[in-house]
C-alpha cells in the first residue's frame, strides 16, 4: 500500500469506518492465517490467535507511528500473540502431524490432491523439525517476502543474526530434502 | 556458487508446494464485527458542538441565577425552603426550579456518554 493511501486506510480505521475494518480484515486475514500455519499453527488456534491480533492492533491504532509498515507492524503483533498463546501452559500441546491440519488445496483432481497434500505434509515435516527462530525466518522470507532488515526488526536482532538463521534454516532443509523418505 | 543458487531455489521450490489455505467468510465476518466493536468501544467520547452549547447556557443560566439571589438577597438556597412552606415565594421558586432543570437535563442528556455508545 502506498504511504498516502495507508494514511488515509489508518484514518478512516481509527475512525472505525465498516469498509477500513472490512478491507483490512480481508487483506490481512489470508495472510495472517497462512503465517500462522506455517509456524505449525492448529487451524482453531490460528483463528483465536488473528482475532487477538486484529484487536490488539485495533487498540493500537492510536500508537502506531507510520514510519513502520503496516504490514510489517502487524505481523508483529501477531508474532507477539502467537508467543504468547502458547505461553500458557493449557493451550501447549503437540501439533499432530495431520492432513486434518493442512489448508484445503481446492478443486483439484483427487489424485493431484492427494500429491498435493503429501507434498505439503513434507514440507510441513521439515518446517517442524526446524527451531522455531529459524522456522520464524524461513517462513517470513520465502512465504511472505519480507526483507531480511524488516525480519530483523520484527524479531528485534541485528540483520547478521537473521542471515545467519536464514542459512543454517537452509542447510537443514537441504539435508531434511536429503534424507527424503526419512519425512 | 550457481550450484548453491540452484539449491536454494529447489529449497524455495519445496517450501512453496505447501498449499495456500483460504479463510472462510464465516471466520471473517466474525473478525471484521468483533474489530468495529473493539475501535467503537476504543473511541473517546468527544464533546459535540452541541454540548459546548449546553455548557455555555447552563453557565449563563447559573450567572443569572445568581445575579438574581443577588438583587434579591432573600432569594439563596436555605431562604428558598423556608419560603417553599410559607408559599410567599411559591411563583419565583417554581421559575427558579423550572428554568434549572430545563438547563440541566438536555445538558446531562447530552453529555452523559449513556447514548453516545462509550461506556457501554
Amino acid at each position: 500500500m502506498q504511504p498516502d493511501k495507508e494514511l488515509q486506510f489508518l484514518q478512516a480505521l481509527q475512525k472505525g469506518e465498516q469498509q477500513a475494518v472490512e478491507k483490512l480484515v480481508n487483506e490481512y486475514y489470508p495472510s495472517l492465517l497462512n503465517f500462522l500455519l506455517r509456524m505449525g499453527c492448529q487451524p482453531g488456534d490460528a483463528e483465536d490467535i488473528i482475532q487477538e491480533t486484529f484487536i490488539k492492533a485495533a487498540r493500537g491504532l492510536n500508537n502506531y507511528q507510520s514510519r513502520n509498515r503496516f504490514r510489517i507492524w502487524l505481523f508483529k503483533i501477531c508474532h507477539n500473540s502467537l508467543r504468547d498463546y502458547y505461553k500458557k501452559a493449557s493451550r501447549r500441546r503437540e501439533i499432530p502431524l495431520d492432513p486434518v491440519n493442512l489448508p484445503a488445496a481446492g478443486t483439484d483432481h483427487p489424485e493431484n490432491y492427494i500429491m498435493k497434500r503429501e507434498q505439503a505434509l513434507r514440507v510441513q515435516a521439515a518446517l517442524k523439525r526446524l527451531p522455531s527462530k529459524q522456522r520464524l525466518v524461513v517462513v517470513l522470507r520465502y512465504y511472505h517476502g519480507f526483507s531480511l532488515k524488516e525480519i530483523a526488526s520484527m524479531v528485534h536482532c541485528p540483520v547478521g543474526t537473521v542471515k545467519s538463521r536464514l542459512n543454517k534454516a537452509l542447510s537443514s532443509l537441504k539435508s531434511i530434502m536429503q534424507e527424503g523418505d526419512g519425512l | 556458487m550457481r550450484k548453491d543458487r540452484n539449491q536454494e531455489q529447489e529449497i524455495i521450490d519445496f517450501l512453496m508446494s505447501y498449499p495456500e489455505a483460504i479463510p472462510s467468510q464465516a471466520q471473517k465476518a466474525r473478525t471484521i464485527a468483533q474489530v468495529q466493536r473493539e475501535i467503537r468501544s476504543n473511541q473517546p467520547v468527544r464533546l459535540s458542538s452541541m454540548d459546548v452549547l449546553f455548557t455555555c447556557l447552563l453557565l449563563a443560566a447559573a450567572l443569572v441565577l445568581y445575579l438574581f439571589s443577588a438583587w434579591l438577597p432573600e432569594f439563596y438556597s436555605g431562604q428558598i425552603l423556608i419560603q417553599f412552606y410559607q408559599l410567599r415565594y411559591f411563583p419565583h421558586i417554581l421559575f427558579y426550579f423550572g428554568l434549572t432543570g430545563c438547563l440541566t437535563v438536555p445538558l446531562l442528556l447530552t453529555i452523559l456518554p449513556i447514548k453516545k455508545g462509550g461506556n457501554q
